[in-house]
């Protein structure tokens, strides 16, 4: 049995390489008349037999030459059975083999690839076996069987094996388990059931599988291919561009990179933006993730593609050296201020926010945001559509149409900052809610305060100092609120079954004090308190919250991470990028299969870009006519880049559940005959070497 | 003696510096007309050289009555006759005499050419030693002879004939040979002019042999082409036989080594039937101008 069997018929015909070599490379003859032919004639004669000796040999030598090469493509398999010696030869043997395909599987040790290393395994162990009946799985982020239940057909399942390659994705483990599972139950009890797993057990990929799924009589083989030593590997696990870029802004670029090696290694990556070059450079501990940084500057809006490349750098995976990702560059934002406040109020409540939102985009050096002040009432629907984010203080009693228009922004994907101070706002938050239907579920209901309560002197009670506005001020949070007291607001009770996690803040009376909840593609945050009765404005943490909490429902804190290839994919597009009609996705990936670039389709929010599973690493572009209104990165997932393996007694331990699991590496002593392919390589060259020699000694 | 004849293989300019060879013999011969060659006849005439008794019938003119008035007994005076020498040239002209026919970049020609030079240059050259030359011309067999004769009208149609020579197919120089010996009834000189390929030289020298036991003094000139000494070079060449052998396809840079030492074998045994048989051996080359081998011949010749 051979693992490329489509090398024995080519094998077969060049076996007449030799023959038909020498037709055609016979010299064609110098005709010359001779008057002492006969003395040409009588030594050939004499010597024909020697140079009859002569070709046998030589032709049987270039025979044997090109038989061992075929041998040497065909892959010869040997016995490499998981049937235990007393099993019985004539039961009926069900056979699963899950072969790793994932990125890891990639990783190059001693010169071999880890697939390699897997594939004449796997082969054996799909081959002609009597009584049995066998399936492929191919497993990385979703498991595929070769055929959908075990088969007899050995001859396409070694054919899958030989064009197994690795794929840019993580190992689903459990999925593939699953996977087994579920054909180990349709196939029925009839006979004797073995899992063969081939991979390189990657700690990251395996220390969580639970093999309770198998049924309990399976017989379980693993077959570790992962090299003795770990491969030493460097990759670039992340590449971000925190916060919302703007145009003629700087911004930062955060190079994460993992050193999987024992030592600490000084690296160096090159970071494409369009035209622009720039480098950063930085030290890995070992087994750590370094986060390099460097700044950038665009100055076109719209969406870029860049790209990320570690230099000199060899190591076991060399497809994790480089990212792609995306980066999106948005115009200035417009801050739309609703308030029935005058600007010439001084100090109000309005004053404190404008002044802030001004005062935080001064701090950072950049140029300040543009603050439109706004009276609700002579509000239109393209002053609201114009804004970036939407900040109401005191807006009053909203009408019908602007709570229409601010749930549907809400929806696709705006930001709206909500300053409840006057009861109407308690009416204003519900009308919101109640329009944005499911979209919007406020953790807590505003209520304004019962007659006859007096909401001052409030202080906050409970902060979720991990979370935005809070997390800035890092372990000095409760210093910086403590003193804060608050006045007015709204009373609030909690909604039965609503997200806790989305109140931030909440006051000594239990009211929410600071709520930040999604609205479809959008947030709101509430701040409950009237600010021109509270020391807040006066509080060195007012601007830096104000910041950050405009600075998140702008989406200035989005990190845009890439996508895992392999992975299922789902994601909105910008409400810019409605309607669905005239998009069109396209990939930088050449010879992609136009089907895995998932498909558009219209819902309540927007539209919504889906695919099976997330293509391989490259840009994908949404795009209507010649212009990309979205587009993201995918890549190979950071995991697979840790080639550290699990060790084989925890299967046994604790990963079996009490299924019998024998593990076997491939670097041990059955190694030898997985290489046999080299050393009938070695003969073919040795036999090639006989041939000269034999040339030589009889003088040819 | 003026030569009438207008051959195209006489060069008379060349021969100019040969004028004064003549053209010898080691051993006495018979001729039939008195000439500088020593006779194997001792007569009357010429250089007294010894004294012999008389037996009946010896003719009583050679008797020295002197000495028997002296002594009573009878003695005759022996002389040394000198006489003409009969040369017949042989010249083979089968096919494998016409190889170098083709000369490359300014080669000698063939054998058969060479044997046209030579042997027009050596019937011009004894006869201008007022000797006798005769020409045989065989392959299979006898095709042409003329006699030995003197008469420049004699030359002038051995030359016409040697300038006439076509090759022939096959080689049958035993028979050829037998066919002259038959047609010879007196003593001479035989030089034969073969390259001696063929299937049994031992034919040719028995034949040879028939000439030797007459007395005849035979002169084999082997002659030998450049190309036939050593294999042109290259890796494949098909040798086409002048002589109905068919071909064979080989590569000579195997077979280079064989084939010289098989050559080398093939003349060598030439020689040694040659000198076996008590003729005289000369390799010729035809590499070697054939005035130069003229000469060499002649002045070995002359002692």
């Amino acid at each position: 049995m051979f693992l490329h069997a489509w090398a024995i018929p080519i094998g077969a015909v060049a076996l007449s390489a030799p023959l038909v070599i020498h037709f055609l490379t016979r010299p064609k003859p110098v005709r010359m008349p001779l008057s002492t032919v006969r003395f040409v004639q009588e030594i050939v004669r004499q010597r024909s037999a020697h140079y009859r000796l002569r070709d046998w040999i030589i032709l049987a030598l270039r025979t044997v030459a090109i038989a061992l090469l075929t041998l040497v493509l065909a892959r010869p398999l040997f016995d490499r059975s998981v049937s235990p010696a007393n099993a019985d030869p004539t039961s009926t043997v069900v056979r699963l083999v899950i072969l790793d395909v994932s990125q890891s599987m990639g990783a190059v040790a001693q010169g071999i690839q880890s697939l390699e290393r897997a594939r004449p395994i796997a082969a054996r162990q799909v081959n002609d076996w009597s009584n049995t009946q066998a399936n492929l799985i191919l497993a990385a982020a979703t498991p595929q069987p070769v055929f959908e239940r075990p088969s007899t057909n050995f001859a396409t399942l070694v054919d899958e094996v030989g064009k197994a390659t690795p794929r840019p994705e993580r190992l689903n483990a459990q999925q593939a388990l699953n996977s087994a599972a579920e054909m180990f139950t349709n196939s029925g009890n009839a006979g004797r059931r073995e899992l063969v797993i081939i991979s390189d057990f990657q700690r990251a990929n395996w220390a969580g599988v639970d093999f309770t799924v198998l049924p309990v009589d399976v017989v379980i083989q693993l077959e570790s291919v992962a090299a003795a030593e770990t491969p030493s590997n460097l990759a670039i696990t992340r590449v971000g561009t925190p916060g919302r870029i703007e145009r003629d802004r700087p911004f930062r670029v955060e190079v994460e990179i993992g050193n999987y090696s024992p030592s600490p290694r000084q690296v160096s990556a090159e970071v494409a933006i369009g035209k622009s070059q720039l480098r950063v450079q930085g030290s890995c501990p070992p087994g750590q993730r370094s986060v390099l940084v460097t700044d950038a500057k665009l100055t076109e809006v719209g969406w870029h593609s860049a790209e990320v490349l570690l230099t000199g750098i060899e190591d076991g995976i060399e497809a994790d050296n480089h990212r792609s990702f995306v980066i999106e560059v948005h115009p200035q934002p417009t801050f739309l201020l609703l308030t029935r406040q005058s600007a010439d109020a001084r100090p109000s409540s309005s004053y404190f926010v404008e002044r802030a939102i001004v005062s935080h985009s001064n701090t950072q050096g950049q140029m300040a945001d543009k603050v439109v002040r706004v009276d609700p009432l002579r509000v239109d629907r393209d002053t609201l559509t114009a804004a970036d984010l939407l900040v109401l203080d005191h807006p009053g009693k909203l009408s019908e149409e602007t709570i229409q228009i601010l749930s549907a922004l809400l929806r696709r994907g705006r930001g709206l900052l909500y300053f409840a101070a006057e009861p109407i706002d308690a009416t204003n938050l519900k009308l919101l809610a109640q329009t944005a239907g499911t979209s919007l579920q406020l953790p807590v209901e505003f209520q304004p305060a019962p007659i006859g309560q007096v909401r001052k002197n409030l202080f906050l009670a409970d902060v979720r100092w991990r979370e935005m506005p809070f997390r800035i001020f890092g372990e000095d949070v409760s210093a910086v609120v403590s003193p804060l007291r608050f006045g007015g607001g709204l009373a609030s009770r909690r909604v039965e079954g609503s997200l806790s996690d989305d109140v931030i803040a909440t006051y000594n009376d239990q009211s929410a004090c600071l709520v930040v909840t999604a609205c479809g593609a959008g947030t709101l945050a509430v701040l409950n308190a009237e600010l021109g009765s509270s020391n807040l404005p006066a509080s060195p943490a007012f601007v830096p919250m104000i910041g950050e909490l405009t600075a998140h429902l702008l989406n200035r804190d989005r990190v845009y991470e890439t996508f895992a290839s392999g992975e299922p994919l789902a994601v909105y597009l910008p409400a810019a990028a409605s309607p669905v009609a005239g998009l069109r996705l396209e990939s930088s990936v050449s010879s992609l299969d136009p089907a895995m670039l998932g498909d558009l389709h219209e819902e309540n929010v927007g539209v919504m870009w889906q695919a099976v599973a997330a293509g391989p690493p490259g840009i994908y572009q949404v795009k209507r006519q010649q212009q990309s209104v979205f587009a993201l990165a995918t890549a190979i997932p950071a995991e697979e880049s840790d080639l550290v393996t699990i060790e084989s007694e925890l299967f046994k331990d604790r990963l079996s559940g009490g299924r019998h699991v024998t593990y076997r590496s491939a670097m041990d002593d059955d190694e030898s005959r997985d290489e046999a392919w080299t050393w009938l390589a070695v003969g073919c060259l040795v036999f090639l070497f006989v041939e000269v020699l034999s040339l030589r000694l009889f003088k040819s | 003696m003026a030569n009438q004849t207008q051959s195209r293989f006489l060069d008379l300019r060349l021969l100019a510096a040969l004028e004064r060879l003549r053209f010898t013999t080691r051993r006495r011969i018979d001729g039939a007309y008195s000439g500088r060659h020593q006779s194997r006849q001792l007569g009357g005439a010429g250089e007294f050289v010894d004294f012999r008794e008389y037996t009946p019938g010896d003719d009583l003119r050679r008797l020295d009555w002197k000495v028997m008035a002296r002594t009573g007994r009878t003695y005759l005076r022996m002389y040394q006759d000198e006489t003409n020498l009969s040369c017949t040239m042989l010249v083979d002209v089968s096919r494998s005499m016409l190889f170098g026919g083709a000369p490359r970049a300014g080669g000698p020609g063939s054998k058969l050419q060479y044997a046209q030079y030579l042997t027009t240059a050596l019937s011009h050259i004894v006869s201008q030693g007022q000797d006798q030359v005769g020409l045989a011309i065989a392959s299979d067999k006898l095709h042409d002879f003329v006699p030995p004769g003197g008469t420049p009208e004699h030359v002038a149609r051995v030359h016409s004939i040697i300038e006439a020579i076509r090759p022939r197919a096959t080689t049958a120089l035993g028979e050829s040979i037998r066919q002259l010996f038959a047609r010879l009834s007196r003593r001479g000189v035989l030089l034969v002019l073969s390259d001696f390929l063929c299937d049994d030289p031992e034919d040719i020298f028995s034949a040879i042999r028939l000439f030797r036991s007459r007395y005849w003094e035979v002169v084999c000139l082997h002659l030998v082409h450049p190309l036939e000494e050593k294999l042109p070079t290259g890796t494949a060449y098909r040798f086409d036989g002048l002589e109905n052998e068919g071909h064979v396809d080989c590569s000579p840079a195997e077979i280079s080594q064989r084939y010289q030492a098989r050559f080398e074998a093939h003349c060598a045994m030439i020689r040694s039937m040659s000198l076996a048989d008590g003729c005289d051996y000369r390799r010729v080359s035809t590499a070697t101008p054939y005035v130069q081998t003229l000469a060499g011949f002649l002045v070995d010749r002359s002692g």
